[in-house]
């Protein structure tokens, strides 16, 4: 057999090699059989939104095509943009829902087991809203706050209240195009009633509600769960850890943890520490407990309990394949159907715990809040039971992983650039305007069988980082640059120009910092916030030396963050484009259009180093237009190879 | 003559989804990829043609014919057939776009291509090492590239 | 055995294929008067409005093409005698060339115009390589030119002449160009055509003298107007060349008659293309049908009788396929009936320059014109020449629907007309 080339981690091709020869087909396998793919579905042109349809529009044909009821090209792609941005926007804020509902359950002592674990956050939350603190209980105050952040769903007037984090230029801005979110629910109904057969086809009128309801997510949804998750959970502090599939331990009863939301992971580390817990794996002839995670569950319990990584989304089968997860668990999102035919090759017993997202044929777990600890116990009770049906002769962990420091926050880092006792964005913003800098760029995002697993990611960093730019990630794109190596601080001497390295050193951050998960790319938004208010480098978001990146795009919810990205004024690098290409007006729209009213736009380019390229003349660009000081080292050629 | 081979449909296997048209356009675009070829001026144009009547979709392309009309009526000499493949073909290099063929055609698979002012059909995607696009591109696998044996073998039930 | 085949277009080429589809061996001699090999008559007017793609000539097969097939040619060479007692041809030397099957594939000549001053310098015919060649030396002095005709030869070579920036006016007899082939409505929108690209188009003209002294100077007219022209180009239609035929057992009626093997009346000898007469399946009436895929299938169909391989040849009809300042325009059949029973359908979208016509006759499709969009023309001209009962189809046909999905259940009801084996591969 040869070797598989579809990842550039030397642990996926081996662990993937290990599975094609077990004859157990994964997602790439699957994506075969899925080629060619339908270019009327990959160029937006399919519409399927009515029932005189489903109709499609030919892109090579010079004629004036229409569906059935008129539309065109441009409004069936952003049509279908619209409601990819709004199902994203939706995931995220339905995770965030479900961290409101928990944080109000444990005001009212109905979540034992949970607690407000950062009331310093709490109480500035609450100053923040309006909320009084004086004379309330820290349990009141959670209330509170549980409720305002809850009522932002669905409140029927005014607007979303984290807006007010952001610079008044970019208030205004938003303003001045009509795109300031409302409430969350009701900007994510108002793009499914938009995009309802017969309602809006004007294509900029689409994707500018299409913004909106982005902007909710990102400081709507996304934001809330950020935010609460640190209360209920604790702000993430630096901390060392492991990536890679080598976590796994032959001789340990290994539990997987994946999906998104903390809400169960928590617990489970919680449980896995437990001493009667370890005992009893114990006495099934286990070691220990290993308590790994997958994708954005896995950023989460990385960065508050430092529990390792075990992969990333297209690792999730492959957790499977090694034959050495005696249990993996999974709630919401990126959880792939898939993984309940591959489970079926192996011992490994799959677990569904969220009533959103079941899989047929897979035991389902209920989690509530209100018994979380002891349903948590359970399962790692039922995973040490089932590492007794381990099949030794099937298991083949690749050896590969990697150490890592994550936990990186907008209030935490710069603390860091600035020293513990003067936290600040001062030195960040001097770093730039010096010249030390080049620039900040958000790098996130998910994996993609259409693109070689990982290489993006680690291509776009390194070029990014050799030109002296601070990498700041999330999801699985973190992942794949901690697999790498490059998010330790030593990292900075191999990848870092001699500007950024100047800065690692100085503070001990690693060249790229994990900020979290998905839902964190809200963390990404505020420190923006704080450079403009810093001063010096722009009056809103749009004129800041920074940008985005997702090279390997998989999900409706990449979607969403690339158009908040863009709406707050964030240039956005995204790979493979999301479906609009069969419409050059559409395509003009969202690549120079939008411009106008945000400063920023989408960058669309499948070749990793164009992207790099494309960045950092972006970050140029932006620094010239800012006058600010010339980069102070050249680029070291040296690097280059 | 038995064993030529061309590109033979099973009415009753296609969904009608037009993949092999689209997949036949980017095969014969100046770059072969989608998304370039999206972007080329003129548009690439596809020869096969997916019809539907009654329900019934039918994708039709040139028939490769024994005797062929369009060879006949070509009075530029474009057009040849090579006894020993069975392949007709259309010589770009001499066609005028006189229409003749399109006018004898009778399936309608030769198309005047006004862009390039010449006539248009499949050409069995001659060069290309995987054979026929609108095979490789059909998800059904509703077309086969084979000779007539071939062809009443599959479509036996 | 000895074929020998005088004639050296479509026709001869037909059968000279067919022949050597079979027969590799035997002797084959091709005649023609013309000096060049197997060249594209239909293609001067596409050359000389600089139509050709670049490097293309006018050649119909390769220059090997005789050396491949084994054919001996006879070229320069004019055929002038016929003696049908001793079975050899007698060419304009003298030389006698015997045949064993013998194919006249003659062709026709412009017919006259019987204008007095035809014979003036300047005053072309269009058919032939070498009345191309002259007018390639006469554009470059010209600065005015006629072309008397408003049928598709005449309308392109206008073209052809304003190609090479004469100022070029069509005079047409009847009242619009195209009138043999179409409606007013559809010549109208060409002449209008023309007008808007810079070449005058008059109409209801007779022509009355050419002017002139040795030279052609000018075209006189009946209504007493005048033209100047330096080129006059006629297109009046073609007369068979049937002379050879004149003294044998050969019938003739205006062309050569043949059966449906294309055989003359006198034995081993076959007639196709231009000069031969036949059976019009569309119009049901004898006719020259001078068309180019009939020329070629009538060859055909003779070569293959010619080495007794038994084939019948199932008829003509008219075609007519060509394109003007980028607007194709195809007219197949019977466009404008004359007497009772037929039915026709037409639309014009002049905007958009799109016209179509179809013509019925009970349940047959019996004419159809087509400009502007010409995609599927040949769908409706096999429906014609089949005669196939299209009384299931004729609302989709009327409505300018016809893919061929649209024919294929008239395929499975009625498999005699459609019994080629391709026709049998698309049903199950």
């Amino acid at each position: 057999m040869t070797k598989t080339n579809k990842s550039a981690d030397p642990a996926t091709i081996s662990a993937h090699d290990h599975a094609r020869q077990l004859d157990v087909a994964t997602a790439w396998e699957r994506h075969e059989t899925m080629l060619p793919l339908c270019a009327f579905g990959d160029l937006g042109l399919c519409c399927t939104i009515c029932y005189m349809g489903p109709c499609r529009i030919d892109p090579f044909s010079k004629e004036d095509l229409r569906g059935a009821c008129g539309a065109d090209r441009n409004t069936i792609s952003a049509r279908n943009f619209t409601r990819a941005v709004s199902a994203g926007t939706a995931a995220h804020s339905d995770h965030a829902r479900g961290v409101c509902h928990t944080l109000l359950d444990t005001a009212k002592g109905k979540a034992p087991g949970y607690q407000v674990s950062d009331p310093v956050k709490l109480g500035k939350l609450a100053t923040e809203l309006g909320i009084k603190t004086e004379n309330l209980s820290q349990v009141d105050l959670a209330a509170k706050v549980g409720h305002f952040l809850t009522d932002e769903f669905g409140k029927q007037d005014g607007t979303l209240a984290f807006l007010k984090r952001a610079p008044k230029v970019q208030q205004e801005r938003w303003e001045r195009a009509g795109v300031t979110p409302r409430a969350i629910d009701r900007e994510v109904v108002e793009c499914l009633h938009r995009t309802h057969e017969g309602v809006d086809s004007d294509y900029r009128s689409l994707i500018l509600s299409a913004a909106r309801c982005a902007l909710a997510d990102g400081w709507g949804g996304s934001m809330i769960a950020t935010e609460l998750q640190d209360v209920l959970f604790g702000s993430p502090r630096p901390v060392r850890s492991k990536v890679n599939l080598g976590v796994l331990k032959a001789d340990c009863v290994n539990v997987v943890v994946h999906g998104h939301e903390p809400v169960l992971s928590e617990m489970l580390a919680r449980a896995a520490r437990e001493v009667e817990i370890l005992d009893y794996a114990k006495s099934k002839g286990a070691a220990g407990i290993i308590l790994a995670g997958i994708c954005c569950t896995a950023n989460e319990i990385l960065m508050r309990q430092g529990m390792p990584v075990a992969g990333n989304f297209l690792q999730q089968e492959l957790a499977v394949t090694t034959g050495a997860v005696d249990s993996m668990v999974v709630d919401v999102q990126c959880v792939m159907p898939g993984l309940a035919g591959v489970a079926k090759h192996f011992h490994t017993k799959l677990i569904t715990t969220s009533n959103k997202a079941r899989i047929a044929g897979v035991d389902h777990v209920p989690f509530e809040e209100r018994h979380a600890l002891e349903t948590a116990r359970r399962i790692l009770r039922s995973a040490a039971d089932n590492f007794c049906r381990r099949d030794p002769a099937r298991v083949d962990i690749p050896p590969q992983s990697m150490d890592l420091v994550a936990g990186f926050t907008a209030e935490n880092t710069f603390h860091h650039l600035g020293g513990t006792y003067r936290g600040s964005y001062r030195p960040l913003n001097d770093g730039i305007m010096a010249g030390r800098l080049r620039g900040v760029v958000g790098v996130v995002g998910c994996n993609t069988v259409r693109v070689q697993h990982d290489y993006n990611h680690l291509a776009i960093v390194k070029e990014l980082l050799k030109h002296d730019v601070l990498v700041v990630e999330t999801g699985c794109a973190a992942i794949a640059c901690a697999k790498a190596g490059m998010l330790t601080p030593e990292a900075a001497l191999e990848f870092a120009g001699k500007g950024l390295q100047e800065i690692c050193a100085a503070v001990g951050i690693p060249p790229v910092l994990h900020m979290g998960s998905c839902v964190d790319n809200s963390r990404i938004l505020i420190a923006c916030c704080e450079m403009v208010r810093e001063g010096g480098i722009g009056d809103d978001l749009s004129q800041l030396p920074v940008a985005a990146v997702a090279a390997e795009a998989m999900s409706e919810k990449a979607v969403a963050i690339g158009l908040y990205a863009v709406a707050s004024g964030i240039t956005t690098f995204f790979n493979p484009a999301p479906r609009v290409l069969g419409s050059p007006e559409v395509f003009n729209y969202l690549t120079a259009g939008l411009e106008k009213d945000f400063g920023a736009h989408w960058v669309f380019d499948s070749d990793p180093h164009k992207i790099a390229q494309g960045v950092i003349e972006h970050l140029d660009a932006k620094r010239a237009a800012l006058k600010l000081h010339p980069m102070l080292y050249p680029v070291e050629m040296s690097r280059t190879a | 003559m038995r064993n030529s081979r061309k590109v033979y449909a099973r009415p009753d296997l296609c969904t009608g989804c037009r993949s092999c048209e689209i997949a036949c356009a980017v095969e014969h675009s100046a770059s072969k990829e989608l998304l370039s070829a999206l972007f080329e001026s003129p548009p690439p144009r596809y020869r096969m043609d997916v019809q539907a009547v009654n329900g019934v979709k039918l994708p039709v392309n040139c028939r490769h014919c024994t005797e062929p009309d369009c060879l006949f009526a070509c009075k530029s000499g474009a057009i040849s057939k090579d006894l020993k493949t069975g392949e007709v073909q259309i010589n770009l290099a001499k066609c005028v776009g006189c229409w003749m063929c399109v006018m004898v055609c009778p399936f309608g698979a030769v198309s005047p291509d006004m862009d390039r002012a010449k006539a248009t059909k499949c050409d069995l995607c001659t060069g290309s090492a995987s054979g026929p696009a609108c095979v490789q591109s059909c998800p059904t696998k509703a077309l086969i590239y084979g000779n007539a044996d071939e062809f009443n073998a599959w479509r036996q039930p | 055995m000895n074929y020998v085949i005088i004639g050296n277009s479509a026709a001869a080429v037909g059968a000279i294929e067919a022949i050597r589809e079979v027969d590799t061996e035997s002797s084959l001699i091709v005649i023609s008067a013309e000096p060049e090999s197997a060249y594209s008559r239909a293609l001067i007017s596409y050359e000389l409005a600089g139509w050709l793609p670049q490097g293309a000539n006018l050649e119909l097969r390769s220059s090997s093409f005789y050396k491949e097939k084994n054919v001996q040619p006879m070229l320069g060479r004019r055929a002038i005698g016929l003696d049908t007692t001793t079975k050899v041809v007698v060419l304009d030397d003298g030389e006698a060339v015997p045949y064993d099957r013998l194919l006249l594939a003659t062709g026709g000549s412009p017919q006259k115009t019987g204008v007095p001053g035809e014979e003036k310098l300047g005053v072309f015919g269009f058919r032939t390589y070498g009345d191309l060649i002259a007018i390639h030396q006469a554009v470059k002095n010209a600065r005015q030119a006629v072309v008397l005709g408003g049928g598709c030869i005449g309308l392109q070579a206008a073209s052809g002449l304003h190609h090479h920036k004469v100022e070029t006016t069509i005079a047409i007899a009847s009242d619009h160009p195209l009138s043999q082939i179409a409606d007013a409505e559809c010549g109208d929108f060409f002449q209008a055509l023309f007008e808007k690209n810079g070449i005058a188009v008059k109409t209801g003209l007779q022509p009355v003298e050419f002017t002139g002294a040795d030279s052609v100077e000018g075209v006189r007219f009946y209504d007493g107007t005048s033209v100047p022209a330096q080129i006059v180009i006629t297109g009046k239609g073609v007369a068979p060349n049937v002379e050879l035929a004149q003294g044998t057992l050969i019938r003739v009626d205006r062309g050569i008659l043949v059966n449906d093997h294309m055989a003359t009346d006198e034995a081993g000898i076959y007639a196709a293309g231009d000069v031969a007469v036949t059976w019009d399946r569309v119009a049901c009436q004898s006719t020259i049908n001078a068309v180019w895929p009939g020329a070629y299938q009538q060859g055909r169909v003779a070569g293959f009788n010619m080495i007794g391989v038994q084939r019948r040849y199932d008829g003509s009809m008219r075609l007519n396929a060509a394109e003007f300042f980028g607007v194709p325009f195809i007219s197949m059949g019977i466009v404008k009936p004359k007497g009772e029973g037929y039915e026709t359908h037409s639309r014009m979208l002049k905007e958009k320059g799109l016209y179509w016509k179809l013509v019925f006759q009970g349940n047959l499709l019996v004419g159809a014109v087509l400009m502007g969009k010409v995609e599927g023309a040949g769908v409706l001209s096999n429906l014609m020449r089949k005669r196939v009962d299209v009384s299931t189809i004729k609302d989709d046909l009327i409505a300018g629907r016809s893919d061929f999905a649209r024919v294929l259940p008239l395929v499975k009801v009625q498999s005699e007309a459609f019994g080629e084996t391709e026709y049998r591969e698309l049903i199950q």
